[in-house]
């Protein structure tokens, strides 16, 4: 009569077994993990990428050959093609040195990897042994690079642009060696200058914003998502690219000037006025949630007469509404005295990591991956400009980079303040992304210069 | 709520006692290792000045003296309660519906249940970023549908100019993602509600209204709790939605964004636990709330 | 009085549509509107899906295009094929669903056992319990990272898929352990009464009479656990440097052959997105029938 009839749905047995999956499952992924050894070094590729050519050869082989046997951690790109060429250069260098490289791949976005670097770092990490850093990273992490200085030699540094140099160089160690680089550039779309009587791209920000405003009011009437100018006007590192163009370019400084804070001039209040005009007018509002990305979209499917965007966005001419159609020149400069273009630089460095075990070897990786050979091979096959005026120069990279014809103001990002830098970074981005939204432009930048200054100590 | 064995005594309470904690043990041995070591540090960091490349030195309260005066604190403290004030609660008045619909017998009931799941399953990156896509001023599909097909704005609207904006943008597409949620705890506890009390009011003749008031949504309510608990847990410490969408604009950074700027962006690993502590008190405080308030009306 | 357990109908029969009545005007018409509610639920749910599966068989121009496409102009599967031909992509699905199945399993069966003690039984400390368990979930992610980066490279975790399996659990085990606690408090205590009068212990109680009933709330703890540590992101990009322990979302996030560090390779992530969508509604399906399975069984005598 007691009858426990067992009912269906989970019993005992079978719990126990769930149990014991998830333990055996747990001690699977324990013992089949650690042994990523050459982690992402098969990735990237897919079928639908062309074969890469080999890399060049390895002009530090002799003195590399010393260390094989040992192994170097890098860091790589993640994704896309510049994967692809830099896992051959990993491949070439092994080739000819025997030095074994263990490959990392970084996350696509840079914060992700600055916060990784931080991390690893802070803990005294002694891997990875090569470290790719974003152009505005070295001063926050000197204290835990290796100085360079003692290592490549003075023919070798003085290769890269000395704009490039001067920023990785802090307390007069060069913490880290410019591996690519990357200027703003303004695009324009050749086809509407032409239509509207334009011979020529603007000179002046005053006249970009004639030209936008009357291509856009003829184009608007059939296209009703034309825009005259898209930019990055996010609030995000890109718009303090942005923002230190136009301020630059308008003689206005380059918000803090060595260790002086100098963005409250007339000149710069200037500029940040002009450019909160064209919110609504010749930019969409919805600009100020554009990053690169939305800028090259709205650009490359024709519903903008100008963008301001890096060199990449040259693909556009492979295969996009506005191939053949647009073509690409300096940034404006501002209509004031002492205004001339000015182009905000960006780009990454290879860095050896202070704890490493391995420097030499390291180096020696680092001096094949910054190579002339190197850099051509990337400008080439990855579009990755250069940090070299004589690889820019070149014939190949010239053709493959048809923007690097052209001359550019480099101006760099205030980063010389250390450490603060990114904070600096956010008062910037914050109070010039609530001017573009309407806020009163005087008294937010004598806000932003209190807050700067208050920085800076 | 318990249930005495027969002939129970205090011998056998102790020996009850004893099992309960045997069997909580385990989770307790977790909650050690895995919180507690993380839980101490962030507390102890947060009276420290540590930053990132300098050296750290005991500060005592100065951290949460700063944080007092702190303006993006304030704003970032106030943006986050707006969210979760408004996700929990459509959330849970959208939630409650599905999971009676769904409840319902109707052809094609299972193909819901799981279809009800996919917004949840799907990355949560990947459906921001197409809410983000459809959302977009230019190109996005609603500015098309309003302004274009259905002639119900004769100019784009910009989903995320303003901050108002752009909390009902961000809100909207968490509760797309998140009231299945809501929804699936929901269901799996109306499954539980004994058929004969429902069957007793029906034959009572009380309508469907009347019945879901007075016998369904009681009988739902510790379902409901434990889903608005962590829904409120969830949105409290939300960053990605925000994150993804606006990046680092002043006007809608939340709690976990700001203390992510802290530590990250500027190093200031002190401030940022400083940060830390005090959004878990206040997430603390929120769900002292909610029991305080079940427990009252399970009075 | 029948000695037999008895388990009283804890199941809804999900509430039939009145016969006689059904022929009525007035219950058409609500069966209708019933029927729209339910396309109008779809239609909400769905349209983001259909919008990222358009994006994925689309040439990735046609995203920005104006005005929007609602149709692909260009099908294409060249995104299916990019993101199936990096060998990452797979190894990631494997990541995922060992990390996501063991964390679900160890948090259910851990869980279910606090889960009885608290929602069953009385003794001193029990409510003080629940909230030190709860405590664990009210730490933003961000905060303790850096102190969990620093357990890990410590007990040399890092870089192991069990890393993301220990520190999955501070979120998942209390949900788990809440989730189920409060459906073993709804639980009836006349069967329990009835498996002690039937000499049961107490943990056969456990195994017997309470786990089966509390079935429904299992399975939908299951699948939101499993679905929460698909989804996790920050941990498993922080906690894992090689790829070959990446899981799914920082492998999509690193989708894209072609792409640069500027563009974002819509239709290859949203292949992406889609493709692993399959094993996690694969996995929805399996169990949310258990959800009625664990409930229409069973002795009900007398």
């Amino acid at each position: 009569m007691n009858e426990m009839v067992r009912p269906d749905g989970i019993g005992r047995r079978s719990f126990i077994r769930l149990g014991a999956v998830g333990l055996g499952a747990t001690l699977l992924a324990a013992c089949g993990d650690g042994n990523g050894i050459g982690g992402g070094t098969t990735g990237g590729g897919g079928a639908s990428a062309p074969a890469l050519p080999a890399a060049p050869a390895v002009s530090n082989a002799a003195a590399a050959k010393k260390y094989s046997g040992t192994t170097v951690v890098t860091d790589i790109p993640g994704f896309g093609t510049e994967l692809a060429t830099t896992e051959q250069l990993a491949k070439q260098f092994e080739a000819e040195t025997g030095v074994k490289i263990k490959t990392v791949p970084l996350p696509k976005s840079t914060s992700d990897a600055y916060a990784g670097d931080q991390r690893l770092l802070a803990a005294g990490q002694a891997t990875p042994d090569v470290l790719l850093v974003d152009l505005i990273y070295p001063p926050a992490l000197a204290g835990y690079l290796l100085d360079l200085k003692g290592r490549l030699t003075e023919a070798e540094v003085a290769l890269s642009y000395p704009n490039l140099i001067g920023v990785n160089t802090i307390d007069s160690r060069l913490v880290a060696y410019p591996w690519y680089g990357g200027f703003g550039r303004l695009y324009y779309r050749t086809d509407l200058l032409r239509k509207y009587g334009f011979s020529a791209p603007p000179k002046t920000w005053t006249e970009l914003t004639d030209m936008a405003t009357k291509i856009q009011a003829g184009e608007k009437a059939a296209n009703k998502a034309f825009s005259g100018y898209v930019f990055q006007g996010n609030a995000y590192e890109g718009l303090t690219c942005n923002a230190l163009e136009w301020v630059a370019s308008y003689n206005g400084g380059t918000f803090i000037d060595d260790r002086t804070v100098s963005i409250d001039n007339p000149n710069a209040i200037a500029a940040l006025k002009l450019a909160q005009s064209w919110i609504g007018k010749i930019a969409p509002s919805g600009v100020t949630t554009f990053t690169e990305d939305e800028a090259h979209s709205a650009f490359g499917a024709g519903n903008a007469a100008f963008m301001r965007n890096w060199e990449y966005a040259q693909d556009l001419d492979k295969g996009s509404a506005v191939a053949g159609k647009f073509a690409v020149a300096p940034l404006p400069a501002g209509a004031v005295a002492g205004g001339k273009t000015a182009a905000a630089a960006g780009g990454w460095a290879v860095a050896v990591n202070k704890n490493s075990k391995s420097p030499d070897a390291a180096v020696e990786w680092l001096r094949y991956l910054t190579s002339p050979g190197a850099q051509a091979y990337r400008a080439v096959n990855s579009a990755d400009v250069p940090a070299q005026p004589g690889v820019a120069a070149l014939p190949e990279v010239q053709t493959a980079l048809p923007a690097l014809k052209q001359e550019v103001n480099p101006v760099a990002r205030p980063t010389q303040i250390g450490g603060k830098y990114n904070e600096a970074s956010t008062v910037i981005f914050q109070a010039v992304n609530a001017m573009l939204r309407g806020s009163n432009v005087e008294s937010g930048v004598r806000k932003m210069a209190g807050d700067l200054r208050g920085l800076v100590g | 709520m318990s249930v005495r064995p027969p002939g129970a005594g205090p011998k056998l309470a102790t020996r009850q006692a004893r099992l309960a904690w045997l069997l909580i043990a385990p989770t307790l041995a977790v909650t050690a290792v895995v919180a507690l070591y993380p839980a101490v540090t962030t507390v102890y960091r947060s009276f420290t000045d540590d930053t990132f490349g300098g050296t750290s030195h005991w500060i005592g309260l100065d951290n949460y003296a700063t944080l007092l005066h702190d303006a993006a604190f304030r704003s970032a403290t106030w943006i986050t309660i707006e969210f979760t004030a408004l996700t929990v609660a459509v959330e849970a008045v959208l939630g409650v519906i599905l999971a009676v619909a769904l409840n319902q017998a109707f052809a094609g009931r299972g193909a819901m249940r799981a279809l009800l799941l996919v917004p949840f399953a799907i990355i949560n990156v990947i459906s921001v970023s197409i809410w983000k896509l459809m959302f977009n001023q230019s190109y996005g599909v609603f500015n098309d549908l309003l302004v274009d097909k259905l002639h119900l704005a004769d100019q784009p609207i910009d989903f995320f100019g303003t901050r108002t904006a752009a909390l009902l943008s961000v809100s909207a597409i968490d509760v797309w993602k998140t009231t299945p949620f809501v929804a699936l705890l929901l269901l799996a506890g109306l499954q539980s509600i004994p058929a004969d009390v429902q069957e007793a009011a029906q034959v009572d003749g009380a309508g469907p209204i009347r019945r879901f008031f007075a016998i369904t949504l009681p009988l739902l309510r510790p379902a409901l709790l434990v889903a608005l608990v962590f829904r409120t847990l969830d949105a409290l410490r939300v960053f990605d939605v925000f994150y993804v969408l606006f990046g680092a604009r002043a006007d809608t950074t939340t709690m976990s964004i700001y203390i992510e700027q802290n530590i990250v962006d500027f190093g200031k690993a002190g401030y940022g636990s400083a940060i830390s502590v005090v959004t878990m008190l206040l997430i603390a405080v929120f769900v002292a709330l909610y029991v305080g308030l079940n427990a009252r009306a399970n009075k | 009085m029948t000695d037999t357990l008895r388990r009283p109908a804890a199941v809804t029969k999900p509430s039939p549509a009145p016969r006689r009545r059904g022929r009525t005007p007035a219950a058409r018409i609500r069966r209708v509107l019933f029927y729209l509610l339910v396309l109008l639920i779809a239609g909400y749910l769905l349209f983001p899906i259909y919008w990222a599966a358009k994006t994925a068989v689309s040439a990735d121009q046609e995203i920005y295009a104006t005005p929007a496409a609602y149709l692909p102009h260009s099908f294409t599967m060249q995104h299916f094929n990019n993101a199936l031909s990096d060998p990452r992509f797979l190894r990631s699905i494997v990541n995922s669903l060992i990390v996501g199945g063991s964390v679900t399993a160890i948090s259910v069966l851990v869980g279910s056992f606090a889960a009885y003690a608290l929602g069953r039984f009385t003794f001193r400390g029990r409510s003080t319990m629940r909230y030190v368990i709860l405590a664990m979930s009210i730490f933003p992610q961000i905060a303790i990272l850096g102190s969990l980066y620093k357990l890990l490279t410590a007990t040399h975790l890092y870089n192991t898929l069990p890393a993301l399996i220990g520190t999955y659990l501070i979120f998942i085990l209390p949900f788990t352990v809440w989730t189920m606690t409060s459906f073993f408090q709804q639980l009836p205590k006349e069967l329990e009464e009835a498996a002690y009068i039937d000499g049961a212990s107490t943990m056969q109680t456990f195994w017997r009479v309470m786990m089966p009933l509390a079935a429904p709330g299992l399975a939908a703890t299951a699948i939101l656990a499993v679905i929460a540590a698909w989804n996790e992101y920050l941990f498993a990009l922080s906690f894992e440097s090689d790829s070959s322990n990446w899981t799914v979302p920082v492998m999509i996030s690193n989708v894209g052959a072609q792409s640069s560090a500027y563009t974002i390779p819509w239709g290859d992530q949203m292949a992406a997105s889609l493709v692993v969508m399959i094993p996690v509604i694969v996995l929805v399906l399996l169990l949310q029938r258990r959800i009625v399975a664990g409930l229409t069984g069973g002795s009900v005598k007398g």
